[in-house]
């Protein structure tokens, strides 16, 4: 196997939520981990020839693509056939990925897995009969699964420990930005190089840093957050009691909703808290009674009565 | 979801292959015939749509840190909470419910073979289920992408 130092984890690591997507991204990546452009390049080049990266390049959510139906197909193939069986069957363009994992006897008597992916069910199954027609695979016990609910999906996180694995690392220049912009940026011809004057950069690593914080989601976004009442608005704080088997339901219900901004799930009663706002007067009451016909469940709304404090600022 | 004509050459000449170059946005516009301007702008714009969730590395399992699939039988008016409980790992990144009594499939991945099995063995404190873990022995095949 090969050797992979520390400098090479943090990479991986680094690499976890993906290049930023802008014109130098091996440079913006080697400045998170400490080293310089050529030493990224030639380190994922290295990972690439001895197959630690299996690929690089645009990881697609295949749901999104329209790839609905995600079968993984399991036979029990005797042990000493399983190995060319495999391979035969990852000749398949249909066959996404192919592997010998252990049986474990009662529950689980299969040992080859192949995952099979298509638009619908029927075209996966046609696929799956291809499969087991042309091949020997058919001449074994199989089993089908296929997928229904989604419940996460991302890239793996290596190379970081537990607690801070999706906690992305900021430098000096990125914490001075944030600490001092979340209170007003300048309104001017050349904001960011106003803005950098004080913090010693200059227009251009302004730019790079948020940009960088941007797409590795550091900051959710960068502009105005404006006073939604002073704009004719109107903002309510509503809470629901939901049951507990069916939060996720709830919530996609009412996240479906555009004038939904914020929700949270919350240890009281009232276990789901979300923030409704809206241009039109009355308009939040529609929401509100849309969201209680669609879950049969009653929604508190609690309107502000009088504003203390706003301005919430983070130190980081 | 459509794919635009030039989002799905982009997607079908660079799920590998990407260019490790100083500029590899301006590469793959060179090598496609569009700006890198363009390139830089449909990208983010697929991955606004959810289509593409990031240019980066498929790691091969188990050579930095280990993985393994593992599989549990839930009942089914417990299977959101239990799939919630496993999902709040950091270590588990794919996690689906299947059609089988094993109804709950989930792969994770930690820095090491002990820290996988530490994690599986919170998940059943936690739930009080079984989990059954089914580590890759080999595997046959290269990755390559999505046909879109």
């Amino acid at each position: 196997m090969t050797e992979l130092d520390d400098t090479d984890r943090a990479l991986v690591a680094a690499l976890a939520a993906g290049l930023p997507l802008v014109q130098e991204p091996y440079a913006e990546i080697g400045s998170r981990v400490g080293i310089s452009e050529t030493d990224v390049m030639a380190r994922l080049r290295r990972l690439d020839d001895t197959g630690v990266i299996k690929r690089f390049g645009l990881v697609v959510q295949h749901r999104e693509l329209g790839f609905n139906a995600n079968a993984m197909v399991v036979w029990d193939v005797p042990d000493d056939l399983v190995g060319e069986l495999g391979r035969h069957l990852s000749v398949y363009d249909f066959v996404t990925l192919c592997y010998r994992r252990p049986r474990r006897l009662p529950q689980w008597p299969f040992n080859l897995f192949c995952m099979v992916h298509g638009k619908d069910r029927n075209a996966v199954r046609a696929q799956i009969a291809i499969l087991n027609e042309e091949t020997d695979a058919g001449r074994y016990p199989n089993a089908v699964l296929f997928s229904r609910k989604r419940f996460k999906q991302c890239g793996a996180r290596y190379g970081a420990a537990k607690e801070t694995a999706d906690i992305i690392p900021l430098d000096r220049n990125d914490r001075q930005i944030i600490n001092n912009l979340q209170g007003g940026f300048p309104v001017c011809d050349a904001p960011f190089a106003e803005a950098g004057r004080e913090l010693g950069l200059n227009e251009d690593e302004m730019i790079r840093h948020i940009r960088g914080m941007c797409d590795s989601g550091v900051l959710s976004r960068f502009g105005p957050l404006f006073n939604a009442e002073r704009l004719g608005g109107e903002v309510v704080l509503a809470a629901i009691a939901v049951p507990a088997d069916r939060f996720d339901d709830v919530a996609e219900a009412v996240n479906a909703h555009p004038e939904v901004a914020h929700n949270y799930a919350r240890d009281h009663r009232l276990n789901m808290w979300f923030v409704v706002s809206a241009e039109r007067p009355g308009r939040i009451d529609e929401v509100i009674a849309e969201i209680e016909a669609e879950t049969g469940l009653h929604v508190y709304p609690m309107p502000k009565e009088e504003e203390y404090f706003i301005g919430l600022k983070v130190t980081v | 979801m459509d794919l635009t004509e030039i989002e799905r050459r982009i997607v079908n000449r660079y799920q590998r292959g990407f260019p490790y170059e100083p500029r590899p946005f301006k590469a793959m516009a060179d090598a496609l015939g569009l700006t890198e301007e363009l390139v830089l702008n449909t990208l983010a714009d697929l991955r606004e749509r959810r289509i593409l969730s990031r240019v980066g590395a498929v790691i091969a399992p188990n050579t930095v840190g280990a993985s393994t699939l593992a599989a549990m039988s839930v009942p089914q008016a417990m299977l959101d909470q239990v799939a919630a409980q496993v999902s709040a790992h950091p270590e588990v990144n794919h996690n689906y419910e299947r059609e089988h009594h094993l109804n709950l499939w989930f792969v994770l991945a930690a820095d090491d073979r002990d820290a996988v099995l530490e994690v599986i063995r919170k998940i059943e404190a936690e739930t009080g289920l079984e989990v059954v873990e089914l580590p890759l022995e080999e595997s046959y095949h290269i990755d390559l992408g999505f046909r879109v």
